[in-house]
């Protein structure tokens, strides 16, 4: 089945002579359970594809469909109910919300669906990734590594359609940016997730079921 | 909605320092603001107190007319009646006033003695608080405490007020002679001085019905001491009140009453000009000290504004993830609207509790006793109703001042804002 489908898709950043090309044309598919890389040259357009994807930046043109959904046509409220429920991001930074607990970091997603997390998943969870015994600590009582650990939790909570994942061993050192890796396509493989994962790191590339090169904002090889 | 109660208390407590401050700016507007206008509200209260007014500001004294010319003016039972029907009043009371003779002791003097309705005469206060049974058969007076003005020793010529200076004047207890008019014949009789207003007066009063019941004795089958008498030099066959006092329901229904007493024809006297005098004197006040109150009040608004302003660019990165992950941007808006919300509410609270502790210590006990002013007197005050507005404004004002940073933050492009 496939869960993203995107069709000529183009990004341009500013206007005539300052317009610079994010994506150019750019048509992929990714299948459901499919584990995915995408490496590419600093300012190539990896994150870009990244984002529109995830609906947090809008297509200059194209279509994407998202768990059959095409999130090109929604406004601002519906993109924030999709982001919600379809997608979990992990970043390089992080971006956990300082003032709140791991495990309030990990419910965060669902609350603001408005639901209950179901508390034996999110136990779940954090079990998998390892961070039982930090659940009441902040993210600046944290080593980079379980900080990123958390923010995959959090990723994971929604059970989304489609996990993103910009870099997320970029501020680690290797040993703990391999062991994050490796949870992260752990969880991925047992909970039947769909991984795109940005990396500079070609060894862990190698690891997906597929590898997507982009260069200047075109897909060079996938 | 759970979550945004549970993120902006985290978020106050962590940025511990800059929500104290900010409260601070609100408790300190608050302060000025409530202060201010308790001690406008105070001083009105007691230049009104203090202007001298004899009998309250919501009183009008309509005056009789006695020398049989005009019947239809004459102050009856019938006229008390037609009064209490009119809008705004409150309660009616006649008078009857009897110039007499009085001799005390070796002093004499000329006192006006006014019957009021028991009603009345249980509002004034008294020096004495033990009520003595009260004689059925002679009217008791309720001697005013400047009355000493009024007694003249007829030796030496002087009051009593001159040659009792610094004493404690209290007649209670004692018995004056009273001669009902001036003539020689004029009949008389010895009244007890039941009790001395607490308050300065000139005035005696005595109760009306007593006083009635002993004229007629007095009068003995012929005219009634200090009543008018027809052409034939008889008694009218009711009582003619001296004059009558209205009660006003409040300050407001006086004008008017004033008016349509006048439009009826009757001479009226009220202490109008000197509650017009006082409102206009406190409205100035009022507005000069509000206006300071304000000026401080709008430093803490911006105050939380600025707190607000920067906690949203401080927070550019959370409003980023928060975004990302999919929050409703309305719900956004309310977590910054809550929190500088929170933060007026908080402020408010203080600032009032802390203006009452203010205004009792500072303002009715120390400025009190460096101005000696009596004990007692409320410089300030503050009612209910100003803590409650000045709680609700300090919340408004909160949620106005977060109003702009929060429609930003809300509006702020997801991208943007990790980015940053």
């Amino acid at each position: 089945m496939d869960i993203v489908t995107m069709e000529h898709v183009t990004k341009v950043y500013g206007e005539n002579d300052t317009r610079v090309w994010g994506l150019h044309d750019v048509s992929l598919t990714i299948q459901q359970g499919e584990i995915v890389s995408v490496v590419g040259a600093s300012g190539s357009g990896k994150s870009t594809l990244l984002h529109v994807m995830g609906g947090v930046d809008a297509p200059t043109s194209g279509k994407i469909v998202v768990d059959g959904k095409d999130i090109t046509k929604l406004n601002d409220e519906q993109m924030a109910v999709f982001r919600r429920r379809k997608i979990g991001f992990v970043f390089q930074a992080y971006h956990l919300i300082p003032v709140l607990s791991v495990e309030e970091n990990i419910t965060m997603p669902i609350l603001l669906d408005h639901r209950k997390p179901d508390k034996e998943y999110v136990e779940h969870i954090m079990e998998m990734l390892g961070l039982q015994d930090r659940r009441k600590h902040l993210p600046n009582q944290l080593s980079g590594g379980q900080q990123q650990r958390t923010a995959i939790a959090r990723a994971l909570a929604n059970r989304p359609s489609l996990i993103l994942a910009d870099e997320p061993t970029g501020a680690l050192d290797s040993k703990n940016g391999s062991e994050v890796i490796a949870l992260l396509q752990n969880s991925v493989k047992q909970l039947n997730q769909t991984l795109v994962l940005i990396t500079h790191n070609i060894d862990l590339a190698r690891e997906a079921d597929r590898i997507i090169k982009i260069a200047d904002g075109e897909i060079v090889e996938a | 909605m759970g979550w945004i109660w549970h993120l902006c208390l985290a978020n106050m407590k962590q940025r511990g320092i800059r929500t104290g401050l900010t409260i601070l700016g609100v408790v300190i507007g608050i302060i000025s603001i409530v202060s201010l206008l308790a001690i406008g509200l105070g001083v009105k209260e007691e230049l009104l107190n203090m202007a001298g007014i004899e009998g309250s500001v919501t009183e009008i004294r309509v005056l009789g007319v006695t020398d049989g010319k005009r019947k239809d003016r004459m102050l009856t039972d019938r006229k008390l009646q037609a009064f209490t029907d009119l809008e705004g009043v409150k309660a009616v009371y006649p008078v009857i006033s009897l110039d007499t003779y009085v001799t005390y002791e070796n002093y004499i003097g000329y006192w006006s003695i006014m019957g009021v309705p028991r009603e009345y005469l249980e509002g004034i206060p008294v020096r004495h608080e033990a009520q003595e049974e009260i004689s059925q058969r002679k009217p008791e007076l309720l001697v005013g405490n400047q009355t000493g003005y009024f007694l003249y020793n007829s030796v030496t010529d002087n009051t009593y007020a001159e040659l009792h200076e610094g004493e404690d004047w209290d007649f209670t207890g004692d018995t004056v002679e009273v001669q009902f008019g001036w003539e020689e014949n004029s009949p008389s009789g010895r009244l007890t001085i039941g009790n001395m207003t607490k308050d300065d007066s000139y005035y005696i009063y005595c109760d009306i019905d007593l006083l009635k019941q002993y004229l007629k004795q007095m009068a003995d089958g012929g005219t009634i001491p200090g009543q008018p008498v027809n052409e034939n030099n008889e008694n009218y066959n009711e009582w003619i009140y001296s004059s009558i006092i209205i009660d006003a329901e409040n300050m407001d229904s006086v004008d008017g009453l004033v008016k349509d007493l006048q439009d009826m024809g009757y001479q009226v006297e009220s202490n109008k000009e000197m509650v017009d005098y006082v409102q206009r004197t406190v409205k100035i006040i009022q507005i000069v000290l509000g206006g300071i109150g304000m000026i401080a009040l709008i430093v803490a608004v911006i105050g939380i504004g600025n707190t607000m302003t920067t906690a949203v660019y401080d927070r550019i990165n959370e409003i980023g993830i928060l975004k990302v992950l999919g929050s409703d941007p309305e719900e956004l808006l309310y977590l910054f609207l809550l929190e500088s919300g929170i933060l007026g509410g908080i402020g408010g609270l203080i600032g009032i509790l802390v203006s009452y502790g203010i205004t009792e210590l500072f303002v009715n006990k120390l400025a009190v006793k460096l101005m000696e002013l009596p004990k007692e007197t409320q410089l300030a005050i503050i009612p209910w109703w100003l803590a409650v507005s000045a709680f609700f404004f300090a919340v408004i004002l909160g949620v106005l001042a977060g109003f702009f940073p929060a429609k930003w933050a809300a509006k702020l492009r997801p991208i943007d804002a990790v980015q940053k």
